[in-house]
This record gives structure tokens, sequence and C-alpha cells, in this order.
């Protein structure tokens, strides 16, 4: 069988996208690769394909534990039953089951953290890896915006697992970040793939908006005349909720709000009704998108602009994965970029979460209300999880005070460099593509139309096709069982 | 001020300024404390027992402090009272939306969430068994909750095939559903949340907003749908082999101490409970203390043959007439009873409504 043969069995596609053919080959002709694609064009199937060709495992390095639940059941939707996910979801007896049943798998998922547990590790050594993929790859870099100490240790992992193929998958194109990829995961050597980040369908329009109040009246004037689907960004929970229910309340159509404040069922819910079209418009939160393949968003408007370009392009990747044209909407007036700037500033431990932690185990015993697994009142749990794990590596409270001190401080220099980076690109005029590009040292590979709002773009396309007509159909509960199990009479 | 309050204010109305704010925390996240389910029993509480589980302290607390400030409530040292204000707010709240009658957390708390999560899943499955598609984001992602309906599904397979397992289903929802409609439930709250075939069910705040409830009671009337539907499938298990299926292996069981245990094996053995001191070589006080753990815990142990039944009576009524649960008060005004017994008969309390 041919590439294109497999790509239509296992995954029922005619044709491959962009750069995904090329970097399938690489792996296949045994050569560690570094890829990467712009988002939302199946970067997955890169590492999912070769699995139907070589005969080992393929083992996935993944940061986030919901992009790996939701991975694991898109491909167990697809019809593969031979993968899983090891992280701390798995109880201990799962774990064990998995652990010793490993041969069973071909697809395994599993956290940095995981793989520096030395049982865990020691298994690994014993199976045939075919390939090894690090995905966000860039975590590994400290100039990332996205970096995270456990990726460090990845270089080590691989040598110990006999320097399997490895496919790095990173989200940035930027040299210093490819640079300590590749350094860190010794694999100098490693061809590069590296594609245009550009969605040229995607049109990107950028306003600045006076206040909140204006604010909000030009998204509700957006909501009713843009042509839905669409996705909103917010960055609070709480304002993605009161947005809803207002937008809900004027009746425009169907909007709901996403937020990791919501239980998994609720999510996996609300998911659905946006990928059957039972909703028109959901108003998130970041945690919304991973797991959402959904091919058909014709827009996203960012009512906070993000924390730095890259979750910008992530996010606006989302629109228009059919390559049908999608626009991208932001909406920022000047106190955002203040906010935003505490809300950073909020996402680590600051000095005093620091000194009252130190205090706080110094002093700990069995009597006091002092766990691991519950935060702290006052600390969120981030701010926890990060605490405890310099704690538990440092020697000493005196030096996991000094080191998580600095570590903090040039993370948070690191932060504001980057949220500076996007608003640079907010404020500065010129063609919005292109300018984005050039912060990925990237080139323009072709004029777009309906570009950008300095390039000009023509609204009417993006304009409702016909009002919607809100069917407020409300079941009777003997129809919509019914219906659920396809009943046609009763007898 | 939402049900999650009223829930509060009532739990400490009925606590009656004996407990404090934390036993109220407890009780509703049920918590399998000696203490919590002797609360839960001698103040009449059973129906609330553990009806939110996944309620966080914090905000436990954010309610309490509202319900201070309004002054509703007020704090003692230790406990906690309702005040006359407090009373009058929550027969007005409980007038509009009354605590649902079939709702029964002290008995079906250890199922009441597996029955649902089973329930849905299945019904997500047959759904999408009867439009020809295999493939489809399951509802319940919990790995234990998967892997349970898949042997379940197996295992009815061999007796049916898919389409009569997906009508017989069908006829038994419909049929208990009819049921609960005739008993004043409403089915329509449990089935819109029921997901199918490219049809997902709606979320909590959905509902709650289509039917202008808030998410508490709405949270609450779910719960008392479950338990409704629950105790209907074991009293006519015969009409519901499916349903009855998804819950029969799942009886609460009664956890005592290793202690404890000893001492109800020996009182099986028809031993009194100074024997039984004698044998253990322990206190008799300590004995009492286990028996009144068995009566709390046991429905069906009878305290008889510690407590005549006119004593029962006489102490039963000195409570109703004190309206209290504190030992002493009660041992008072029923000179010649001894703590025990009060203690037995506290421990079998119902409240005569």
């Amino acid at each position: 069988m041919n590439l294109e043969q497999i790509l239509q069995k296992h995954f029922s596609f005619k044709a491959f996208r962009t750069g995904q053919k090329e970097i399938i080959q690489s792996i296949l002709e045994n050569k560690n690769t570094l890829a990467l694609l712009p988002t939302g064009t199946g970067k997955s199937l890169c590492y999912q394909l070769p699995g139907y060709i070589l005969d080992g495992i393929i083992l996935i390095i993944s940061p986030l534990l919901s992009l790996m639940q939701d991975q694991v059941e898109q491909m167990k939707l697809k019809g593969e039953k031979r993968v899983v996910a090891i992280n701390s979801f798995l109880t201990f007896e799962e774990r064990n089951f998995v652990l010793n049943n490993i041969e069973n798998y071909k697809f395994i998922y599993i956290s940095p953290e995981m793989l520096q547990n030395e049982q865990i590790a020691s298994i690994f050594q014993k199976v045939k890896i075919s390939l090894l993929v690090i995905d966000e790859a860039h975590c590994i870099s400290q100039w990332g915006y996205d970096f995270r100490p456990d990726y460090l240790e990845l270089g080590n992992v691989r040598k110990k697992l006999g320097n399997p193929v490895t496919l790095a998958l990173t989200a940035t194109a930027k040299f210093d970040v490819r640079k300590d990829i590749k350094k860190y995961l010794f694999m100098e050597d490693a061809k590069e793939y590296i594609f245009s980040m550009d969605r040229p369908n995607i049109s990107i329009q950028v306003e600045k908006i006076r206040d909140y109040p204006e604010k909000l009246q030009r998204l509700i004037e957006l909501v009713d005349k843009l042509q839905g689907p669409g996705i909103i960004y917010f960055s609070s929970k709480k304002k993605a909720d009161e947005v809803a229910q207002l937008l809900n309340e004027k009746g425009l159509c169907k909007v709901a709000s996403y937020h990791a404040g919501l239980d998994q069922e609720m999510r996996i819910l609300l998911q659905q009704q946006f990928l059957y079209n039972q909703i028109d418009v959901m108003c998130a939160t970041s945690a919304f998108g991973m797991g959402v393949n959904k091919e058909n968003v014709r827009y996203v408007i960012h009512f906070h602009p993000p924390l730095n370009i890259e979750s910008y392009l992530q996010e606006i990747g989302r629109a228009g994965r059919d390559g049908n044209e999608s626009i991208a909407i932001m909406l920022y007036s000047e106190d955002d970029f203040f906010l935003q700037q505490q809300l950073l500033e909020n996402e680590l431990p600051n000095d005093t979460h620091i000194d009252v932690f130190t205090d706080l185990v110094r002093s700990s015993n069995k009597t006091n209300d002092f766990s691991r697994n519950q935060p702290y009142p006052g600390y969120s749990e981030v701010h926890w999880r990060i605490l405890w794990k310099y704690y538990e590596s440092s020697n000493g409270v005196h030096e996991f005070q000094s080191t998580m001190k600095s570590f903090v401080k040039t993370r948070l220099q690191i932060k504001k460099e980057k949220l500076q980076e996007l608003i640079n690109w907010i404020l500065t005029n010129g063609c919005r593509r292109k300018n984005i590009l050039h912060i990925f040292e990237q080139e323009e590979t072709k004029r777009v139309s309906n570009c950008c709002d300095f390039c000009g773009i023509d609204f009417t396309r993006f304009k409702k096709q016909e009002k919607l007509k809100l069917s407020e159909k409300t079941w009777m509960w003997r129809d919509r069982l019914k219906s659920i199990f396809q009943i046609e009479e009763l007898k | 001020m939402n049900f999650l309050t009223v829930i509060i204010l009532y739990c400490i109305s009925c606590f009656k300024g004996e407990r404090s704010t934390n036993a109220v925390y407890y009780l509703l996240q049920g918590k399998k404390s000696a203490q919590t389910v002797q609360d839960a029993v001698w103040f009449s509480l059973k129906h609330v027992f553990s009806i939110y589980p996944e309620l966080k302290k914090e905000l436990f607390q954010e309610h309490i402090n509202f319900l201070v400030k309004h002054k509703l409530v007020e704090i003692n040292e230790k406990t906690c009272q309702i005040t006359t204000a407090g009373e009058e707010k929550l027969s007005n709240y409980i007038e509009k939306q009354p605590i649902p009658k079939s709702l029964d957390g002290w008995n079906f708390q250890h199922i009441d969430k597996k029955f649902w999560q089973r329930l849905s899943l299945i019904v997500q499955i047959v759904s999408n068994w009867a439009n020809g598609e295999g493939k489809f984001m399951p509802v319940q992602r919990d790995y234990y909750t998967q892997r349970w309906v898949k042997r379940w599904l197996f295992d009815w397979n061999t007796t049916y095939d898919k389409q009569t397992l997906t009508k017989k289903l069908y006829f038994e929802i419909e049929h208990l559903l009819s049921y609960a409609e005739s008993k004043k439930e409403n089915p329509e709250l449990f089935v819109a949340r029921l997901s199918g075939y490219e049809n997902p069910g709606l979320t909590i705040s959905q509902i709650a907003q289509q039917y202008k409830i808030d998410e508490y009671y709405y949270l609450i009337i779910f719960r008392n749908f479950l338990h409704f539907m629950i105790k209907s499938i074991s009293d006519f298990r015969s009409d519901y082999p499916l349903l009855y299926s998804i819950i029969k292996n799942e009886q609460q069981e009664i956890v005592f101490t290793d202690s404890t245990r000893k001492t109800l094996n020996l009182l099986s053995m028809n031993k009194s409970i100074i024997e039984i001191a004698r044998i253990r070589n322990l206190k008799v006080s300590t004995i009492e203390d286990h028996i009144v753990e068995i009566a709390l815990m046991d429905e069906k142990f009878s305290i008889d043959q510690f407590v005549t039944p006119s004593m029962q009576d006489k102490i039963r009524s000195a409570i109703n007439t004190l309206n209290t649960r504190k030992l002493k008060r009660i041992k008072e005004a029923v000179p010649d009873a001894d703590y025990f017994a009060i203690r037995l008969v506290l421990s079998k309390w119902t409240e005569q409504k």
C-alpha cells in the first residue's frame, strides 16, 4: 500500500494536507525530524499514520492532560483501539494493568513527569519504540511562551530509550526555540520541515474600542451580523458566562459558555452541541479548542487579547479548518493591556506565596490542614503544583526559596516580553499577516485577498446569509425518548 | 440567595441550635463519620445526607457568611442558630421550592451517580446502534463506567440481539417514566439530559435556564428523580430486568469497625452486654457505644431487647415535648431512663410528620 492508500483506509482522507507527506516520509526514512505546521492542519496525523507502517510502539509525550485525553478519544472514535494515555488520571490499578500489557498498545500518550518514574521508564526500555514524538516541543525552550521545566529532562529520556527516531512538533518557528529543541533533545542532526504559519483563508481584523460598554455593543453587533458558527474568547470564566447570558437574552442565536470550571460531562455535552450545530456561538476561555474538531467555524472573536502571539494564532486557527473563508476579529481597549499584565502576574506564585509556602512546609506536621492535593487558601492550583514540584526537587527549604524566586522572576520577565510582543503587533501599522510572519521570522508566501484591516477586508463576505430562525423546540419527554431510541410507532 | 443557601438554612433550622456549621457541611457533603451519621439520624436529615458531595468548603463558607450578614442565622461559640427572620425566609422559600419528596441521600448516595453515568452511556450507545453508527464521543469518560457498560452490553447481548435490547430498554424506561409522571415527578427534567445519536443532551445550566430555576435546585430535583427511579426499579424489579441489572450489585454495605463487628457477632449469639464486655475484656460503656453505632447504621436492627417499648415511648414523648437532642435535658425529663436507652431511641429516630 502506498501512503495515500493508508491515508484513505485509516483516516478516510483522499489527499494529504500541506507538509504532512514530507514529514511522514522523513520519519519513514529513519530521520529525526523537527516539524512545524500551521495550527489546525492535522499535525497528529504525521505520527499516527506511520503507526500503520512501523512495527513498534509510537510513544507520544504530551504536556497537557486534557489534550492527551482528547487525542485518545479522537483515535478511538476513528476505530483505533490500541491507544492509551498514561497520566495521573489513571488509578494505580489501571496504570499497572496498562504497563503489564504494554505490548497490546500501539499508540501510547504519556506525560513527561510519568516518564521520570523509574519503573515506567524501565518498561519502555524493554519494548521496541519505533517513533518517539515530542508534542509541543517548544515547551523545552526557556525563550518559548510555554516553558515547562519537565521538558528539559526529555533529552536524557530519549537517550535511555536508545535514541529512537524522534519527531519534535513545535508551534513556533522562531530560530532560537528551534535551536533549543535540537540541543536539549540531542538531535542536532534533525531534518527540519518548517511550513508557513500563515492561514491564508483567515482574514485578520483588529479593532480599537474605547471602553467596555462600547465593546459589548460592538460584540452584539458582530454576533448579529456575522455568519456563524463562531467562537468568542475571553480571558476570564466569569466574563464568558456573563456575555453568553447577555447574548442569549438578546435572542440573536444560541450561545453557551465553556471553560475549565465545568465538569467533564458538561464540557463533552457542550462540545457535541457545538459540533452538531445546536449551539451557534461559544463563549469560551482558552480551555476551549482542543478536541473540538469542528471544520466550519466561520469566525473567532477575541473579546480580550490573549497573552502572547502564539496563543493568538492557535486560537484563530480554530476557524476555517474546512479551508473556506473565515475571519478573526480582535477587540481591544487600552485597559485590556493593563488587565492582561495583571493576569500574567497572577499565573505564577509571587514572593509572598513562596514565603508563606516555605513557612507552611517548615511547620507542617500531621495535625494541620496542609495537603499536597488541596491548594491552601489564596493559592491557585497552578501555583500549588509549581511550588510542590520545585520544593520536592530541591535540597532543603533555603535552596527552594531562592531557586523558586529566581525561576518566577525569569519566567515573568519572559512572559511580559511575550505580551509586549503581542501589544506591539496590535499597535503597529501595516499588514497584520506580514507582521505576524515577521515575528516568526517567516516571509509572506502569497498575496491574500481580504487579508487584514490594513490591506482591506470585504465584510460582506462574512455576513450572515439569512437571519437564523431560532427553533426553540421544546421536546415533550416521550418524543425525545422516542427520537433517541429511534422508535417510530408504539404498539 | 440560591437553593444551596436555602438547604443550608434548612439544616441549621433542623439542628435546633445544637450543632455547628461544620456539621451542616459534613452532612451535605456526606462525610461517613460516626458523628455525621448520628447527626443525620438524630435530627431526621437522612434525606439530605450527601446531596452535594462536590460542595467545596470555601463556597459553603461564603453561604454561611451571607446568612450571618443578613441576620438569618447567628453563630455562637460552637453552634449556630436560625433567627426568626431566618425561619420566615426559609418557610417562604420552601413553599415555593419544596424539598422534593423522593430525595433519599441516605439510602442512595452510594449509587445515584453511578446509576446516571451507566444509564446515560448505555442510552447513548444504544441510540447510536439504532442509527447504525458505531463511532461516537462517549458522554462518560470515566474508565470504570466505560468498562462496566461494555461488560453489561456484552452480557445482555448473549440473551438479546441489539435491536431487541434497544426496544426492551426503551419500554422499560418509558414505563418507569410514565409511572414517575403518575406520581407527580417530572420526567422532562431527566430526559433533557440524555444524549443520543448526534443529539447531545442539555447541560445542567441550560436546563435550569430553560425551566427558570436555579442550578442548585435543579441538581436536587435531578437527584430526587434518580432516587425515585432507583427506588421504583428495586421495588418492582421484575418489571425492570434491564434497569435492575444496572443497580443490583450495588447494595450499600454497612461498614463497621472491627471491634463493633466482633460485638455484633457476639450479640447474634445471644450474649448480653455484660457477658460481651467480660468476654472481650472491655468496658460496658464501650460495648454500648458499639450497639448505638449498629442501631444507627442498620435500619433493621431492633432496640427492643435493650429498651422496653414503653420506655421507648416515654423517651420519645419527652424528646418531642422538649424538642431537643441534648441527652442531659432528656435525662432530666425521664429520670428512670439511662443515657444508653436515650441514645438508642435517638438512633431509631424518625420524625412523626
